[in-house]
């Protein structure tokens, strides 16, 4: 049997056993060691097994991992969400659908210190949507603006997507937080311009909200200005090539600590389940991480990524559209498969293609993190809309009603950063 | 019955084991938070960097990494795809689990039996950091134990499993 034949099968038996509910690490991790084993003998495999977990994790850009999601788990855990709404809500409420507008532009603001889809959706929803439903919002357009504006959590640095996309491809993390922030607040503006159009054809979909002075508004930045900072300095830095990623994050997550204990948002209880929820998350994602890098070592001994590579290659279409249908195969993936399962199952082959199509791999990687977005919001999975209903009571199908003016905006947005690869690219290129 | 307290009984220990390892994990994540803030101001404000930050950065990720393992487990952390089998029989699916749980196992007692062999190969090699000399053993020792607790904590959730499979 060639190589590539037992690549093929090996990563057949690999979706067969991810939709056998298996754990999706000790999946690739079997899978990786079984091929590597049936291709260069099970001695090497044993060997490899011994080596490669120490050798993967005792690697210096995977420690910003933890440190990234401490930095997230204290801001979602000290309720920064209800500052950084409030502030929004006096600045723009005012609008027609301001409030929804609002909440799009706090979810931004949240993502940017928090980096995680679900945590935005779920602390968002508990924040802004009482307030909605007191002015007499659409249910349908309150929930679809929580719901896609928390997806902006791991596009907007930083972001997990990035990171591990960055450790698995040999990027600059950094590079790739930079070439999120543009896209981020894009994607933003697009959320809000669909709104806008929304409530025009219908105002009675979100009425104006109550108006404030400009002292009101002023004063309302004196809670969210330090967030904001905490972002500009964690990013600034890493532009400006002060600081690592890792340190960054490291950075990052004490002056979260720090800011939320001044602010008294953050006690014992708040804390200690930031830390323990940092740690189980990190070691989830190390297990992903082992088995994704035993995969990829069989993967590469297969050649099979080669062969497809040059199969794609060589297929007589124009790259454009082999993008497009990379795009189509992470949406549909995206509804059924975590975020951090996509990237890490999927790259191994895809990204091989995509060098060989002299694709720029930072370009991609924002387009990848990108797509996966839609997945929060699209059924059967539609985990941000699983977890907006479960926080608030407001029924699924309704939800996903209301998401259908976002997913537009979404399939609209994906098609700009196609297009004018500039926008990913501009900040990372002056760096 | 006394079979049944015993397994419950051992249950809890092992679940208090786990937490306990996993709180190791949170601490030592901490501390690994601290120590590069540290380096930072002091490379900033003073010129004067903790030359091995890099390197125990690295050691303490691996602490932080696999000593989270066999507690991730218990808290039902690890992602897994629940749309297919979800819509199974209760007894179905407890079958699948048994074999899950069965592969989990084995690729413990894989990767844990290797990381021992490779300690015990690097300990001899004298392999250590760069700049310190730390040596590596012990943290290949950490990756081995990781392994083994997860195993110890898939036993009684494959016993949990079987029980589930012969109720149904």
């Amino acid at each position: 049997m060639s190589s590539e034949l037992i690549g093929g099968i090996g990563l057949v038996i690999l979706v067969i056993l991810v939709f056998m509910r298996i754990w999706i690490g000790a999946a690739m991790a079997l899978v990786g060691f079984i091929g590597y084993g049936l291709i260069v003998g099970f001695d090497y495999a044993l060997i490899f097994a011994g080596q490669l977990p120490y050798s993967t994790i005792a690697f210096y850009p995977i420690t910003a991992i933890p440190l990234f999601v401490l930095m997230g788990a204290v801001i979602s855990n000290a309720g920064v969400s209800g500052d950084l709404y409030n502030t929004a809500h006096k600045w723009i409420g005012r609008l027609r659908g301001g409030l929804a507008m609002a909440t799009v532009g706090a979810c931004a603001a949240f993502s940017a210190v928090c980096g995680s889809s679900t945590a935005t959706a779920a602390t968002m929803g508990k924040v802004a949507l009482p307030e909605m439903k007191r002015l007499d919002y659409d249910d349908k357009l309150a929930t679809g603006s929580v719901a896609a504006g928390g997806t902006m959590g791991i596009l907007i640095p930083p972001s997990m997507g990035f990171i591990l996309y960055g450790i698995l491809v040999d990027q600059s993390i950094g590079r790739l937080f930079m070439a999120g922030i543009i896209p981020g607040i894009t994607e933003a503006a697009f959320y809000v311009g669909a709104i806008w159009i929304v409530t025009r054809f219908n105002p009675k979909l979100g009425p104006r909200g109550p108006k404030f002075s400009l002292k009101e508004k002023i004063f309302s930045l004196k809670n969210t200005w330090a967030m904001l900072a905490l972002f500009v300095l964690v990013m600034g830095g890493i532009y400006t090539g002060v600081f690592t990623p890792t340190e960054a994050g490291a950075l990052g997550a004490f002056l979260a600590i720090v800011i939320s204990l001044v602010g008294r948002k953050l006690n014992w209880t708040n804390f200690r389940g930031s830390i323990v929820e940092t740690a189980q998350v990190t070691a989830m994602i190390v297990l992903m991480i082992v088995g994704a890098f035993m995969l990829m070592r069989f993967l590469a001994v297969s050649r099979l990524p080669t062969l497809l590579s040059d199969f794609v290659v060589g297929l007589p279409v124009a790259n454009i559209w082999i993008l497009v249908a990379i795009i189509v195969m992470y949406i549909i993936l995206g509804c059924f498969l975590d975020i951090y399962a996509s990237i890490i199952l999927t790259l191994p082959i895809i990204f091989p293609v995509i060098l060989a199509l002299d694709f720029n791999p930072i370009w991609f990687g924002v387009i990848m993190v990108r797509v996966m977005e839609i997945g929060l919001i699209t059924p059967p999975m539609g985990m941000n809309v699983f977890i907006l209903s479960s926080v608030t009571d407001v029924p699924v199908g309704t939800i996903f009603r209301g998401i259908i003016p976002f997913l537009i905006a979404d399939f609209l947005h994906v098609a700009l950063l196609v297009a004018v690869p500039a926008v990913s690219l501009f900040l990372p290129n002056t760096m | 019955m006394q079979i049944r307290k015993a397994l419950h009984s051992a249950d809890n220990r092992i679940a208090q084991i786990s937490e306990i390892f996993g709180v190791v994990a949170v601490g030592v994540l901490v501390c690994m938070m601290m120590l590069t803030v540290t380096d930072v101001c002091l490379r900033y404000f003073f010129n004067r960097p903790i030359m091995a930050s890099k390197e125990i950065t690295e050691y303490m990720m691996v602490i932080v990494g696999f000593l989270g393992f066999a507690w991730c487990a218990l808290k039902g952390m690890h992602i897994k795809v629940n749309l297919v089998v979800g819509r199974f029989s209760e007894r179905t699916q407890a079958i699948i689990d048994i074999i899950n749980h069965i592969i989990v196992i084995g690729l413990c007692v894989i990767f844990a039996s290797q990381a021992f062999s490779e300690s015990l190969i690097v300990k001899e090699l004298g392999r250590g950091s760069d700049i310190t000399g730390i040596p590596n053993y012990p943290f290949y020792l950490v990756v081995f134990f990781g392994f083994f607790l997860l195993l110890i904590v898939m036993i009684p959730i494959l016993i949990e499993s079987i029980k589930k499979a012969r109720e149904k």
